[in-house]
């Protein structure tokens, strides 16, 4: 199987004081395209940091972060944001939507920016996709949570992501709209083939994935699968 | 790998289409920031389409100071040379002949010195002849008739149709002559003008051998023909022929402080409308940016670069600086072109209103610039904005970041500050000082922000009620807005208070020249057993003895032992050998007058008996002679030889009609000596001018008096103007100032929404907010206005010193109600930007404010 | 002050230069100190000139060349017995004068008294009845405190452009005072000289060097009979 995301002697320090604290210990895995894996821990163990890490949105104190055969520690920011445009999908607890672009026009941005054509029939494609086709012309502060949610995963795949990184996606929702999320969420992986890693605390969510990376106190402590195909 | 293209051009056409996208949602916010610009411009445009207009006015108003573009006179008929020279310069020409004459008055058979004026062509070109009735000063060149000055013919009770005799010829009074331009002391001040038609000069058979004329001709130059370059050219070949010139510039410069104050005090105004500009719209874009971080930080998660992000909002800057700049210039020339019709009824003076293109454009420029360059600092900072904000908020640490892109744009910023200021200003010294002061009081405001930041924190007790504990608690909190209100606040304050402490002493200045308590007739010759008596009968006349002061005439005999011999033969000595020749007019008092200030050594106002006298030295009266404090001179007296040492050197402030004194000598020594007394008097009007002269005439006919009156109403007319001017633009300044304030603390509306909401949501009542937001405003108000105060009297006290040179005061009540009113304002307005959130239901402002 | 509110300080300057023969201009002439050098002091007799800027030389450049001074030349070559004080102070009128005789009695010994003033009266217009007031007044003192003294009095007279009446009222004082007072009188002072271009300074009115000498002359013309 092709590895897509590849962390090997991975840390992670701030300086905070005169004191440098590790946020991430000698981290080192490797994840298989097309798979959906989920990164857990309590709050503080590092999985957000290890996850803006592998996403390319942070360099590392030292180590290895190689997302799609590319060594993300060499590149700047701006190659390293043109790698997110071009191989990377986001999700985020807080939506993370343009506050001042439509719903249409957040899920173009990434396709605008690699200067593709036909956007726009791409990205009602989408929305239509999370039940949205009918929502493109409104703005985020007009949308529910999980509406906003579902056009940050329109958005999300938008690019056609190699990989699609997931930061406690149904965090700020309640249950049911959660529900829908995910579902759409794992469809759309499944369909598109994306490689999937989900942050989260939520092991129920976490047991959906085919592999569990646990992290505390910014080490690895164990890595298993959970037997889902 | 796969084909990772890491070449990605630049889409413009897309940057602009994100520029424009990013802008249309929250129009209503973008509004409020486009109005900051708006107004920060508009008030830039108005000053200086104000100023451009003023100062065109008051140059014209200038140019009936002399009437002409330039004069030419002399006392003697111009030779072959001259009189070539003299008609080779373009232009129109007029020509006078002026001389002193015993007129007559044959109705009421009175005699007058007079000086009298044969005029011929149209002089004056600039200004009228202001007559009673008013066509006289044109008419008046048509027959054997006359103009005559308006305290002469009350003197004599003369009619408009009265004849009097000019030498042998008389002539018919066509007019009373109210003001003439062109007056100057030389010839005006010693006696009462008559105008007469320069073609009957002759027939008054008044020229003659021996008769003493004054030769003047006056042109009105070609377009285009530069009085000043002209006469320096004639200048040699005019001084060859004993001639002099004047010209416009000449005699502004030569009318003294006024006018140089004006120009000066305009470029201060224009400074800080640029600043007021800078103000509005740095403050504006300053928050605007910053509100945008997480926009920003989520379009680079999406793989936007960096630099894209940049030129994203610079683009929209531009926009939003190009759409504020054209409205606020617009808005400023309807200001410009309102407020006089509005102000009609009030302004004593008419200001023009043409549209100044000059100050449109500039204004347009300056805000495109001023927002693009203040936009940079924040939008820097993009470039350093981590994707990571989107999953953590630590928003703060992006400007913490030392980049050296950061200095480059201070020093943009300070290059562009010292260049518009050069271009106000016009000396790059003066652009670099003043440059200098803002950043320093920039500085200030910053560091006592900083400092309030910090002491906030441990200033909170724990027994306040919360409210207290909350409203200082908003000062120090991240997201904070106290730098940016603290020195958006501070520097409108400064300005503010600048100009109206700048005003008030400049008014006091000129009103000094011109006010009611300013001597405007002189009487000199005064013998001393007249001194009492004729102060009695000015007295009774019901007019002020402004001034009485004896006159000794007295020698410089030697300079610490040198005579006139040694300074001549040792020039080591530095001892001007022409200090000996001169005649010193001397006088004694106990004490100095208000326009002396004592430079050096200390005044004694009474000689002590038997020994050496202790005399007082004008400042330049003491670099001639080379003398120090303690320096012995040698007066001779009219023969008694006094020996006197240099007790003080003083400084003469010459701005006003009085006597003024090289040496001033203490009392208990000169009253017996030979003297004569002067008398300044203000003589509230033509018509009591004339019944005073005609009593002093009367009873002390030897006492001679010269009226100013005539020469003093012109330059009384301009200075009130200048007075007028100073005072509207200031006044307009400091309203537009308090626009510019309005508006940059308006933009802080949104700052608080958020933590608003959540209190009450939280349940705090309305009152509780309301009352939060207030001690939050007030404290900043306050300590912000106290601050911008503090760096006003500084500023002002340097600009007293160094630009106007005049002495300094600062009249504090109007200083406190600034104080007050601008922290007033500053609460008013912080409880106007939260009463939006207290009006509605919490959920709505949460939702489009998310 | 950098920036003196020049107008209105220059129209006083210019009132007292006119009047007074103004400061900003050397005056050659000292008062009351004797422009001989070769004074031997008591056995000489004094002639005090009395007068105004004429006297005092006004914008000479020593007060020898003054016309006093050319008296003492002339009275020096014709080995008189005599030291000229010169008495002149720039811009006296009559009233001035009659105002500082006293100070100048009380300390300044004469033998011979010219009275030269009057000048400034007539170019200011003031009343020739006061002027004629004025210098009887000064001629009374100088009789009461010297009653030997010898008197002369030089005749003056105002530019035509002051209107012929005035004029000729003017030159009649002079005349009219020598008679009455038994003086001898000097026709006219600035005889071949007051209109002469070449033989006044710049304003036209006070002598040069040049011009001094023929005013001294026409002085000595009457003077020399009297020593």
């Amino acid at each position: 199987m092709e590895t897509i995301l590849n962390i090997a002697n991975l840390y992670k320090t701030y300086k905070s004081a005169g004191r440098t604290l590790t946020v991430l210990d000698n981290i080192n895995f490797a994840i298989g395209a097309g798979t959906a894996n989920a990164i857990v821990g309590p709050s503080g163990s590092g999985k957000t940091t290890l996850l803006g890490l592998c996403a390319g949105l942070d360099s590392a104190t030292s180590g290895l972060v190689e997302l799609n055969g590319v060594d993300l520690g060499s590149l700047g920011e701006d190659k390293r944001a043109q790698v997110r445009n071009q191989y990377v999908g986001f999700i985020f607890q807080n939506f993370q939507l343009l506050p001042t672009l439509t719903a249409l026009e957040n899920v173009m941005v990434p396709l605008e920016l690699r200067g593709e054509k036909n956007i726009k029939a791409r990205a009602l494609d989408l929305l239509d996709k999370v039940g949205l086709a009918d929502r493109g012309h409104h703005y985020p502060a007009q949308l529910s949570g999980g509406e906003q949610q579902r056009v940050s995963l329109a958005r999300a795949f938008s690019n056609s992501p190699r990989i699609l990184f997931a930061d406690e996606p149904t965090g700020n929702l309640d249950a049911e709209t959660s529900e829908k999320v995910v579902k759409l969420i794992f469809d759309l992986n499944t369909e598109a083939g994306t490689t999937l890693v989900l942050v989260t605390h939520d092991l129920e969510l976490a047991a959906k994935t085919q592999r569990i990376l646990r992290i505390k106190g910014g080490k690895l402590v164990s890595d298993e699968p959970t037997g889902n195909q | 790998m796969d084909n990772m293209n890491f070449n990605r051009k630049i889409n413009f056409a897309w940057l602009f289409k994100m520029a424009l996208r990013d802008s249309r949602r929250n129009r209503a916010r973008l509004l409020l920031f486009i109005s900051s610009i708006v107004f920060g411009i508009a008030a830039l445009v108005a000053i200086y389409s104000f100023r451009y207009n003023i100062q065109n006015d008051i140059n014209a108003q200038a140019a009936t100071l002399i009437g002409a573009d330039l004069s030419i006179t002399g006392n003697k008929q111009p030779d072959k040379k001259l009189q070539t020279l003299l008609d080779s310069i373009g232009g129109d020409r007029s020509e006078e002949r002026s001389f002193a004459s015993m007129i007559y008055f044959p109705r009421t058979q009175g005699t007058r010195l007079v000086n009298v004026k044969a005029l011929q062509g149209a002089f004056p070109y600039y200004g009228d002849l202001e007559t009673t009735p008013l066509q006289a000063g044109k008419s008046f060149k048509t027959g054997k008739f006359a103009l005559v000055d308006k305290t002469l013919m009350l003197q004599f009770n003369a009619k408009v149709g009265d004849s009097i005799k000019v030498g042998s010829t008389p002539f018919a009074i066509a007019g009373i002559l109210n003001k003439a331009p062109g007056q100057t002391g030389i010839a005006a001040g010693i006696a009462p003008i008559v105008y007469i038609p320069f073609q009957y000069l002759e027939e008054t058979k008044l020229i003659g051998l021996g008769s003493r004329i004054n030769y003047a001709y006056y042109y009105k130059l070609k377009q285009g023909i530069d009085a000043e370059k002209l006469s320096k050219k004639i200048e040699p070949e005019l001084e060859k022929a004993d001639y002099g010139y004047d010209t416009v510039e000449g005699r502004k410069e030569n009318t003294g402080r006024s006018f140089g104050d004006l120009s000066r005090f305009l470029s201060l105004v224009g400074f800080i409308a640029l600043l007021l500009g800078c103000v509005g719209v740095a403050s504006a874009i300053n928050i605007y940016i910053r509100e945008k971080i997480a926009s920003i930080a989520i379009m680079r998660c999406m793989g936007v670069k960096a630099s894209e992000a940049f030129l994203i909002y610079l683009i929209q800057i531009t926009g939003i600086g190009l759409i504020g700049s054209v409205a606020g210039a617009v808005l400023g020339t309807s200001i410009q072109h309102l407020l006089p019709l509005v102000l009609k009824d009030f302004l004593p003076i008419t200001i023009s209103v043409q549209i100044s293109w000059m100050a449109i454009w500039q204004g347009i420029l300056l805000g495109i610039i001023i927002s693009v360059l203040f936009a940079l600092l924040p939008l820097i900072n993009i470039r350093n904005i981590s994707p990571l904000n989107t999953l953590r908020l630590s928003f703060e640490d992006a400007a913490t970041k030392r980049d050296p892109f950061r200095w480059l744009v201070y020093l943009l910023v300070v290059g562009f500050v010292v260049g518009f200021s050069y271009l106000q200003l016009e000396d790059w010294a003066s652009a670099a000082t003043f440059t200098v002061g803002i950043l320093i009081a920039f500085l200030i405001l910053t560091a006592i922000a900083w400092l309030l930041i910090r002491f906030t924190r441990l200033l909170i007790m724990s027994s306040w009620s919360y409210i207290w504990r909350q409203g200082f608690a908003n000062l120090y909190r991240p997201r904070n807005q106290t730098i940016i209100l603290t020195v958006s606040i501070g520097l409108s304050t400064a300005f503010i208070a600048t100009l109206f402490l700048i005003q008030q002493l400049l008014i006091a200045q000129v009103s000094l020249s011109s006010s009611g308590n300013q001597s405007n007739m002189i009487l000199f010759d005064i013998q001393t057993a007249q001194e009492k008596p004729l102060a009695e009968l000015t007295r009774k006349e019901g007019l002020p003895v402004l001034s009485q002061v004896p006159i000794i005439t007295m020698r410089l005999e030697k300079v610490n032992g040198k005579t006139a011999a040694d300074a001549k033969k040792d020039s080591t000595l530095r001892i001007s050998p022409r200090a000996y020749a001169w005649e010193y007019r001397v006088t004694y008092r106990d004490s100095l007058t208000s326009s002396e200030d004592i430079t050096s050594g200390k005044f004694i106002g009474k000689a002590t008996p038997g020994k050496d006298i202790p005399v007082s030295a004008e400042e330049r009266f003491a670099q001639r002679v080379n003398a120090k404090v303690g320096d012995k001179l040698v007066f001779n007296v009219q023969g008694v030889i006094m020996n006197t040492y240099i007790s003080s050197i003083r400084k003469v402030n010459w701005n006003r009609v009085q006597t003024n004194f090289q040496v001033l000598f203490p009392t208990g020594v000169l009253e017996d000596a030979p003297q004569f007394h002067v008398l300044l008097t203000h003589v509230p009007s033509q018509k009591s001018s004339a019944a005073y002269q005609q009593a002093v005439v009367q009873q002390f006919p030897n006492v001679s008096i010269i009226d100013l009156g005539l020469v003093l109403t012109v330059l009384d007319e301009l200075l009130d103007k200048i007075g007028y001017v100073i005072k509207f633009m200031s006044g307009f300044s400091i309203l537009t100032g308090i626009i510019v304030l309005i508006s940059s603390v308006r933009i802080s509306k949104y700052q608080r929404i958020q933590e608003s909401v959540l209190l009450r949501t939280l349940g705090a009542s309305r009152r509780q907010i309301f009352s939060i937001t207030a001690l939050e405003y007030l404290f900043l108000g306050a300590l912000s206005a106290l601050t911008g105060i503090v760096i006003a009297i500084g500023s002002s006290w340097l600009l007293a010193k160094y630009t106007f040179k005049t002495p300094y005061h600062v009249d504090f009540a109007p200083v406190a109600y600034i104080f007050l009113a601008i922290t007033g304002l500053t609460v008013v307005i912080g409880l106007l930007n939260s009463r939006g959130i207290l009006n509605k239901p919490p959920l709505e402002v949460l939702r489009s404010n998310a | 002050m950098k920036y003196p509110f020049k107008i209105t300080s220059v129209l006083l300057l210019t009132a007292l230069l006119t009047a007074c023969g103004g400061d900003k201009k050397p005056a050659a002439g000292s008062d009351t100190t004797s422009t001989s050098t070769t004074s031997k002091g008591a056995e000489k007799k004094i002639v005090l000139f009395f007068g105004d800027s004429l006297t005092a030389g006004y914008g000479l450049e020593d007060a020898s060349q003054a016309f006093p001074g050319v008296v003492q030349a002339k009275i020096d070559s014709a080995k008189l017995p005599y030291t000229v004080v010169n008495g002149g102070q720039s811009g006296e009128t009559s009233a001035g004068g009659l105002s500082r005789i006293d100070w100048l009695l009380k300390q300044q010994p004469l033998d011979v008294f010219v009275l030269e003033l009057g000048a400034n009266d007539g170019l200011r217009g003031l009343p020739v009845d006061a002027t004629t007031q004025n210098l009887q007044a000064i001629i009374d003192k100088v009789k009461a405190k010297y009653p030997k003294a010898k008197l002369v009095i030089t005749g003056m007279q105002v530019p035509p452009n002051m209107g012929a009446d005035y004029a000729n009222n003017f030159k009649n004082i002079f005349p009219t005072l020598a008679t009455k007072n038994a003086m001898v009188l000097v026709p006219f002072l600035l005889q071949d000289v007051a209109g002469i271009r070449k033989l006044n300074q710049g304003d036209g009115i006070h002598p040069t060097a040049e011009g001094a000498k023929i005013v001294g002359a026409n002085v000595w013309a009457e003077l020399k009979d009297i020593l």
